[in-house]
Order: structure tokens, then sequence, then C-alpha cells
């Protein structure tokens, strides 16, 4: 299992296959043969007329457009409560395994107003995912100046998530994807919405989810509890469904421990971004209390002999 | 120029549309250009939202109305959003606009009354080719439209609490103000449009559950007409045929009318309604 | 006028004998005759408004919108041709647009060189642009200019205000059809401007907020407006304060009500007195 950003998308090679545990994600940069425009085309969206292409390898004849991320954020989660949608996403920005930036907010609020609020987590590409900042924050202008004139509704999630998905999808369709795989959440007249989206244009929803190593760590953990709660909420042990906006935090912040403790390219300083219809709330960053002593009984790799 | 393309609007025949809180209808006059030929599309469906009332040039309309199915196609595909009725409309008057500053562009000959609904509710928008748009309760363009203008005026204040029904009757009756004296509306020459729920009582059954565009034609329009024909007193089967003609007599009182509605369909036939034949 | 009808003034890119440019100038008459529009600079923001005549009681009240947005801190209004104010918001958008695509930030409506002459100077010697042609009111004046110098189009038959509050603080200009700009504190143009600027010059303008600029751009426009001549108007709004936390935004239609009534009071204390 490689869940190195490096590795998203890229199928494995026989040695890989064989070799679980090999550390290094097959680099396929390719240094272009001919200038790649920086000027686009003029098109209205900016996605349809990505830089690149023609990087053809005269040599091989082979195209390779393909990157590879080079600051990265790790797993981000999701999870529906009886307010709306909670997300969360710690702190940090790695350089391959050097945790390089730790000071960066993976939570955007996007557009919040009386009709709906929405925001977006990422995990990912870090450049990337300020190039994605910049084409939503120029969609919400956009509206935003076209709603002085008529007083519509804003987009609302579910839009701003067939957005992104479109973007997407369109980025992985010129084999340039937009190295990034994200969370939307958002409340609009009433309804939650928690939605997936990732570099190969590949979209799910849910009423929790996680991205990366959060798939497999901390989305069966969040759903259990959202299930748990679920079942109480029908035999009538407690009222309503869903999860309280207390007992979703406890959830969220037990899902950042196991991840923290787990996954190598995280660190002990998240957000958590509440999603309501009153707006989005982004907390201040926090940590939790963790145990290490285990560690000293660990056998089997570092630097002591049995 | 401008004033010109605005005289080739007038020059087209009639559209009405009224607008109430929870509908907004299109009503069309429509002309042929002889017996053999059939009878004039006025009306166009852009998107399941949006429809739209054309008078003046076909062919620019045509080109104008490919134009808002494109931007109604590109929001529904990119955003999964009914594009905002009101911004669609401004795009094509924007583009309109392009048209009467360039010299070697000649403006659009087209009016639109542009029907739509969505998250505000239901909407009426009126384009001309000055590249100007204007949100009304109630308007009309086309031939003789200042007269359907005088009815929509005096029964301002109603139409925002109308029912389909009585929407309808009020259009049919600003429509029936643009006819010359001999003339009548008969299901062959007017259309209507309608975007809201279908509730009506004169139909019986409801023509659909939707709330989408959708357009009357022929048979559809009759018991509207019909209903028309009863409020004002006039024989109840406007086209009055061969086997009907007993009961065109028994209304001896008003024989003018019917027998002007008897003529309708063959008269609107041969010389439209009157009006400069243009190619619309 | 006196080249009037001897055929210079049939292009823009002729000009009369005695070196004017008559389709200019008809284009400055186009605006001159539209409804009212007032800016005015605050303290603290900018209050932008528009006299709106009722031409019809068919026409839906408070939509039909005249003012527009070019960012997110910046409003404009025309008077004149409704269709060419709405094509020079497109390009002000675009530009808008534009520069924070290339520099990450929201683009100020006219640099005021910060750096001494010779300094801007040297740095344009290098090939630099010039500071002031980086801002929007430059830019957007720019387009309108160019409108005057070809035969193949014609002028923007519009006077445009332009407002905004960026890193520099409130800013507001007003933009002809030729494409000149002035910056004012308060400013109006279309039908009654004289009066509506007299009116604007008996304010503390260096020292007016916004919540009070609401209320006597209300009482202008409703002293300036005769109901009897224009028949009935409807009076929009917008501003950019510490209420819209720095947004172009409508007035809220609650304190919009209250700065019309007051106006309307203020109208009938004033006739009683004379």
């Amino acid at each position: 299992m490689n869940h190195h950003p490096g590795a998203w998308g890229q199928t494995l090679t026989p040695h890989q296959r064989f070799d679980a545990y090999s550390s290094s994600a097959p680099s396929r940069y390719q240094p272009s043969t001919s200038g790649s425009g920086i000027v686009g085309n003029g098109n209205d969206h900016g996605f349809y007329d990505a830089p690149g292409g023609n990087e053809a390898v005269m040599a091989g004849g082979v195209v390779g457009h393909t990157q590879q991320p080079l600051v990265t954020g790790t797993s981000v989660l999701g999870l529906v409560f009886a307010d709306g949608v909670m997300l969360a996403a710690d702190n940090l920005a790695s350089y391959g395994s050097l945790a390089r930036f730790r000071d960066i907010q993976r939570l955007i609020p996007l557009e919040s107003s009386k009709h709906s609020s929405s925001c977006l987590a990422v995990g990912g590409d870090m450049s990337d995912f300020q190039y994605l900042q910049k084409q939503l924050e120029t969609m919400i202008i956009n509206e935003r100046t076209q709603a002085l004139g008529d007083d519509h509704p804003s987009l609302g999630p579910v839009q701003i998530y067939e957005y992104l998905s479109n973007l997407m999808y369109a980025r992985r369709s010129k084999m340039d994807p937009l190295w990034n795989a994200m969370l939307l959440g958002g409340v609009k007249d009433g309804e939650s919405f928690l939605g997936y989206v990732d570099l190969l244009g590949t979209t799910y929803t849910s009423p929790t989810l996680a991205s990366g190593f959060g798939s497999h760590m901390a989305q069966p953990l969040l759903r259990e509890a959202y299930e748990k709660r679920q079942a109480q909420g029908k035999s009538g042990e407690r009222e309503g469904e869903l999860m309280s906006r207390d007992e979703a935090v406890a959830v969220l912040e037990d899902c950042m421990k196991v991840l923290y403790y787990r996954d190598a390219r995280s660190m002990n300083k998240y957000q958590i971004a509440t999603i309501t219809a009153q707006g989005v709330d982004i907390s201040a960053s926090k940590s939790n209390e963790t145990e290490w002593k285990f560690a000293e009984g660990l056998r089997g790799y570092g630097p002591q002999k049995q | 120029m401008v004033e010109y393309a605005q005289e080739a609007v007038k020059q087209g025949s009639a559209a009405v549309g009224l607008r109430s809180k929870s509908h907004a209808i299109l009503l069309t006059l429509k002309r042929s250009t002889g017996e053999l030929a059939s009878y004039q599309k006025k009306l166009i469906k852009i998107d399941d939202h949006v429809g739209v009332a054309i008078a003046g040039l076909t062919s620019d309309a045509r080109v104008l109305s490919n134009f808002m199915r494109q931007l109604a196609m590109q929001s529904r595909m990119l955003y999964a959003r009914p594009i905002p009725v009101g911004r669609i409309v401004q795009s094509i008057a924007d583009r309109a606009q392009a048209n009467t500053q360039q010299y070697g562009k000649r403006p659009y000959g087209v009016g639109f009354l542009v029907i739509g609904k969505d998250e505000t509710g239901p909407h009426l928008f009126e384009f001309s080719p000055a590249g100007i748009t204007y949100e009304y309760h109630a308007h009309s363009i086309g031939a003789r439209s200042q007269s359907a203008k005088t009815y929509l005026e005096e029964h301002h204040a109603e139409y925002e609490d109308c029912s389909l029904d009585e929407l309808i009757q009020h259009g049919l009756s600003a429509l029936r103000d643009t006819l010359q004296q001999d003339k009548t509306l008969t299901m062959k020459n007017t259309s209507i449009g309608i975007i809201g729920p279908a509730t009506s009582t004169v139909t019986g059954a409801s023509t659909s559950k939707k709330t989408n565009f959708r357009v009357l034609d022929d048979e559809a329009v009759e018991p509207y007409l019909r209903e028309m024909r009863i409020r004002r007193g006039e024989p109840e089967s406007g086209e009055v045929k061969e086997e009907e003609d007993t009961q065109a007599e028994a209304h001896e009182s008003e024989a003018a009318a019917g027998d002007a509605a008897a003529e309708g369909p063959t008269a609107a036939a041969s010389d439209g309604d009157g009006d400069v034949q243009m190619q619309e | 006028m006196s080249s009037i009808g001897t055929g210079y003034d049939l292009s823009v890119s002729t000009y009369s004998p005695d070196g004017r440019l008559f389709q200019v100038e008809y284009a400055a008459k186009a605006a001159e005759n539209a409804g009212l529009a007032i800016g005015l600079k605050c303290s603290d923001g900018i209050v932008l408004a528009v006299e709106k005549i009722v031409q019809s009681k068919l026409l839906v009240k408070g939509a039909n919108r005249r003012i527009m947005s070019l960012d997110n801190h910046v409003g404009m209004v025309s008077s004149g041709l409704l269709a060419d104010g709405r094509h020079l918001a497109k390009r002000g958008r675009e530009e808008a647009q534009s520069y924070r695509d290339q520099y990450g930030a929201p683009m100020t409506l006219k640099v005021r060189p910060d750096k001494p002459a010779s300094v801007v100077s040297s740095l344009m010697a290098k090939g630099w642009s010039s500071p002031c042609s980086q801002a929007l009111i430059e830019r957007v004046a720019m387009y309108e200019h160019a409108y005057t110098c070809y035969g193949s189009v014609r002028p923007f038959g519009i006077s445009t205000i332009m407002a905004g509050v960026d890193k520099t603080g409130p800013q507001l200009y007003v933009v002809e059809p030729s494409g000149s700009y002035y910056g004012y504190r308060a400013s109006a143009v279309g039908k009654g401007k004289q009066l509506a600027k007299t009116e604007l010059e008996k304010l503390d303008l260096s020292n007016i907020t916004v919540k009070q600029g609401v209320m006597e751009v209300a009482r202008i426009a409703h002293l300036v407006h005769d109901d009897n001549k224009d028949g009935n108007f409807e009076l929009e709004m917008t501003w950019i304060g510490p209420e819209t936390k720095g947004f172009h935004e409508h007035v809220p239609s609650q304190l919009l009500q209250e700065a019309e009534e007051a106006a309307k009071r203020a109208l009938e204390e004033a006739m009683e007195e004379d």
C-alpha cells in the first residue's frame, strides 16, 4: 500500500506489487521537448486551456503530461451532523516526507449567504490547490457581481460540487490532472451535502467521507459512529438520527488522532470547519493528547536490535 | 438603425405575456402565408424552464434562441443549475448591443418575450433589438401590441394572484384586442406557452403534472377559446361547422360575431390578420 | 455648433474645421437627458444612486436594476444608453478579473504613485508600464476612448460614475464618452445634474459617513426629481462601507425606505417654509 499522493492514480509496477513497502513513487515526470504555453486561449473557463501539451517524447513517441505532486497535504475528513456538515484537515504541507510547512489551512470557506454556505477541504498538491482556490474565487466573484442585478441565490454546494467535478474530470481527460482529493461540504435550504472529488474526476457522496489514508483509517470509525447514532435514533433511545455538534467534534477528534498515530504525513495540529445555515465557522488549530510510551515496546524496525 | 430594427419587431404578429405568483404564460397569434402553408411557429422552447415568443425576423430569432439554448445547456452541464432567467435574457441583450455599436453589423430584427421559472420564481422579460431587457408583470410585442397593452394596463393589479385559467383568459382578451375588427382567435392561429403547475378547470384533466415549459396548440387551445367565448357571451363553438349551423342560428343576436368566427381559419389563412406580410 | 449638418458630424474620424468631434459631443448629449445618477464618496465608503423613471405600471418593481458591480469592491452606474452601460461594465469586469488573475489582488481604481516621480520614470524606462495603466479607471477610460478613434464604431452614449473602496480608501470617478475622466468627492450625471451637484456641494464631504450619505443622496434625488414633469420614479441605491464589509451591495430595503420617507418629509417641510 503506497498512499503517498505521488502514487495516486498510478498503476503499480510488478516490482512494487511484489514489494508492498517500496517507498519509491515512480517519477513519471518527463522534461518537455517543446515550449508549453502559459497563456490560455481566451476561453471562458480556465480549465479548458490548461498549459502543457506537446510533451511527446520524440524518441519513444510516448506522451507524458503527467506530473507528480511536490508539496502535499494528507487526508481530509467529512461528516454530516444534525445542523449541517463538519470537515477536518491538519495544518501540514509536506515536501516528500519532510514536514515542510506546518501552518497551512487546508479548509477554505466558499460563498456563504442567507441561502447556502459551502466549504472545501483539500488534500494533495498544494499549488494545484491554490490554483483551484483561485478558480473558485473567480466563479464566486462572477456570481456575486451578477446577483447585484437579479438577487438570484448564489451557487449552492451541489452546484459548486458539480463545477469541481467537471473541472477535475476535464483536467484528467487532458492527461494533466490537478493532483488533489477533496471534500465539499455545504448546506442549502436546510439540506446538508457532502461529496468527494479527486484527481481522476471520481465522485461520490456519503454522510461520512474521508480521502487518502483516511479512507482506510478514519472512514470505518466515522461510519461506525454515524450508523450507531442512526440506530439509536430509530429505536428511540436518543432523539434524532444525526450526531449533535459535540458528538461530531468528538468523532472527528478521535479520527484525527488515529490518523496522526498511523499516517506519517500527518501532524497533530488540525482545524475543523462547521458548516451550518448560519455560515462557515473554521476553528482555531488544535491538538490531541497523544501517548507514545508503547513505542518503546515495538520491535522489528528502527535502530534497536531484538 | 436600431429604431428601424424595432420597426421590424412591430411588423411581426403579436405576442402577449403575463405572470402571476405561480405561473408565467405566453400567447401568440400565428400567421400563415397562404392556404397551402402551415402556420408559422412563434413559441420556442429553450430549456425545461425557459420559453420564448418571437416577433420579427424568424431567422434572427433562430440565431438568438440557439445561443440561448447553448447557454442553458452550459449552465446545466457546468453547474447542474437551470440558468437564472434574467441572466439568459441579459446575455442575448449584451450580444445584441454589440451589433448596434459596430459598423458593418446590423441590429437583430427580432423582439422576444421570455418566460421562465428559477429559484426566485416565475418571470416575464422583454428583449428588444436595442439590447435592452425589462422585467414585466404583463407585456405585449408585435403588430398592434399597443391595443393589448391598453387591456393589460387596465387590469394590471389582478395578475399577481390569478389562477392559470384566469391568467390565460386575460391573455386571450389582450391578444384578441390586437386583431382587426373582422378577425377572431381560432385554435389554428392561437398558441399558448405555459410555465407553472397545470391546474386547469377549463380543460378538466390537467395537461401536464410538471411545471416545465409546454406549448398548447390546435385542439389543446380550444377549451380556453370556448371559455373565452362563453365569458364574452359569444356562440360557444367559435369555429362553426356545417353541422353546428343550428347552434349558430340559436344565437341570432350574435350572428355577426358568429359569422366572423366561422370564416376565422380560412380568412386568417388567406391574408394573415391583415398585416404587411413579412417573412417572419 | 456651427458645423452641424455640414457633414463633419457623420463619423468620429472626422474633425470639424474648428477642431471638434461632433459624434463624441452627440454621445455626451445622449447621456445628458437620461435619468439622474448620483455618486458620493464618504469618509468610510461610497454611495451610488440612480433615479429610474417608471415608464409603465406593468414593470416589476425592484427588478430592472441599473447599478452594476465590476468586482467585489467596485460599483458603477451610468446615465445614457442602458445597453452601452452594460457593455462598459462587461469590459470593466474583464479588466478587474484579469488583474486578479495576474497579480492575485483586487484592482485599485487609480494608482497614485507613492514613489518619487524619478523612481517611477526610471522603472518605466526599463519597460514597466505606467502605474496608472494598471488602474481600473484608466483601463476603462482607455477602452471608451478607443471607441472615439475609428470610423467603424460609435462612441459610448453614457456618462459613468465608477466608485469603489480599494487599499487607498474610497474612490470616485466620472468617465465621459470621450474617454476623459476626473476624480470627485461627489458628482451627478444625467438629467438635473446641475441642481444635484449644487446640493452635493453643500454637504460636509470630508466627514460624511455612508449612513449619512444614504440619507442625503435620497433627499437630493427626491429634490431634483420633478413628479409633474417626469412622472413617478424608483430610487435604486448601493453602497460600500463598514456595513457591507467592503463589498458593493444594495442598501438594505428598510434603510432605503427610511431614507426616502425622510427625504419626502424634508421636501414637504421646505415647501411649507416657502
